[in-house]
């Protein structure tokens, strides 16, 4: 009886030092070992940004784009020292960006069509006013405007390109915000879990030993 | 050493996913009452180890302490193990829920491995039970690499050169987890002996 108790006493000294040793590893924000990609359309580029859970970036990664919609492969690049890789929109439509990082690291990241829309991102509006594009871009307007109307398309135009500059770091920033982040409440609750997997394996255990000593 | 969703193949899938499911049946027979709380608190450890991120090596690696795990659970390391993946992944997205097979295999087996071949060894208070203890940290690492790379080699990537890529990354992390088993072993040795017991 006296060993057992002492055990656990010792038991309960073994715990308090794992979790003096983990606790302020845990309290910083370490996120590891997977591989995240973010894309922000400015204009009619799309920026991509790849790194490394832990904050590390992925160097010469592997970045291929899809259209989200027809799953067609559009086009694929590399990423540079600063983990980054920047394309023209090759179409307007939804992308789909993934990016492999080797050792078995994959990730992917979807730029839905009404980002790249409200980006301003037409593939028309990059190269100079190509026929057809009949969206709200000013160009049909031209033609058969008064001048009042030539100036307001050029100062909406002006101001579209002042704001994309302007917004683009806010946008990086709300792009990188939606991934996926480990928090405190993550790591708390997988070993919430894990001591309840644990107490109900005992329980059961226990539940068995009880009707073996009193079988009714 | 997570492989993401979406790179394995099928077939390698499931002979993950059956290999694991193999090993579970077996540890969860060898797991009696005292080893439960134990496998619990080492699954815990396990679970939290893969947020220790080691800031060295031209890539991102992160402790594993599979090896402290086998050591100390034998064929119960597989089901501890299990449950601290499926955590890790639901939780943090580390590798997958259809790569859980897979990577349980790649995290569990060289714990089991290390189990039998340094276990007899480590509990010895001399030279030869801490190197064993030391051994026991770094081949546990460095055999869930060639794993992994033997899992990638079968959907076509080249192996020598993933398990160089791997290896070479993992290099700090190995000597690493051989120092922090060494000093549990230690530790373990001095408060608590037969919980090193080998059966």
């Amino acid at each position: 009886m006296m060993f057992t108790f002492c055990s656990k006493r010792k038991q309960a000294g073994m715990l308090l030092l794992l979790s003096v040793v983990f606790f302020p590893i845990l309290a910083t924000p370490a996120h590891a070992h997977r591989v995240n990609v973010f894309a922000w359309v400015e204009g009619d580029t799309v920026h991509t940004e790849s790194s490394f859970a832990g904050g590390r970036e992925v160097k010469s990664g592997k970045i291929t784009v899809y259209d989200d919609k027809t799953g067609e492969k559009l086009l694929e690049g590399q990423t540079d020292d600063k983990g980054e890789f920047s394309f023209r929109l090759p179409r307007h439509a939804p992308l789909r960006i993934e990016m492999v990082a080797g050792m078995g690291h994959k990730n992917e990241w979807i730029v839905p069509l009404t980002e790249i829309t409200a980006a301003g991102g037409s593939v028309a509006a990059s190269s100079d006013e190509a026929p057809g594009e009949t969206d709200s871009t000013p160009a049909p307007q031209i033609a058969d405007a008064s001048m009042a109307e030539v100036d307001a398309a050029r100062i909406e135009k002006a101001v579209e390109k002042v704001m994309d500059r302007k917004l683009a770091p806010v946008v990086r920033m709300l792009a990188e915000s939606r991934q996926h982040r480990t928090t405190l409440q993550d790591v708390i609750g997988g070993i919430g879990y894990i001591v309840g997997m644990a107490g109900l394996g005992i329980y059961i255990h226990y539940r068995r030993k009880i009707k073996e000593l009193n079988p009714r | 050493m997570h492989i993401s969703e979406g790179i394995l193949s099928g077939p390698v899938l499931l002979s993950g996913a059956a290999l694991a499911a193999v090993g579970t049946g077996i540890g969860l027979k060898s797991l009696d009452y005292d080893r439960i709380a134990r496998a619990g608190i080492l699954a815990a450890s396990f679970f939290v180890a893969s947020l220790i991120h080691v800031p060295i090596g031209p890539s991102s690696v992160h402790l594993l302490l599979n090896g402290i795990v086998g050591l100390l659970l034998g064929w119960g390391a597989v089901p501890a193990l299990l449950v601290a993946l499926l955590l890790q992944g639901v939780l943090f997205q580390f590798g997958g829920i259809t790569t859980l097979g897979v990577n349980t295999v790649i995290m569990a087996a060289p714990a089991v491995i290390a189990y039998y071949l340094f276990g007899p060894w480590a509990r010895r208070p001399d030279a030869i039970g801490m190197a064993a203890a030391f051994l026991v940290g770094f081949c546990s690492v460095l055999l869930s690499g060639v794993i992994a790379a033997a899992a990638l080699m079968l959907t076509g990537e080249g192996f020598l050169e993933v398990a160089g890529l791997i290896l070479a990354a993992h290099i700090p992390v190995m000597v690493i987890e051989g120092i922090v088993t060494l000093f549990c072993v230690m530790f373990l040795r001095k408060v608590q002996p037969s919980l090193l017991d080998h059966r």
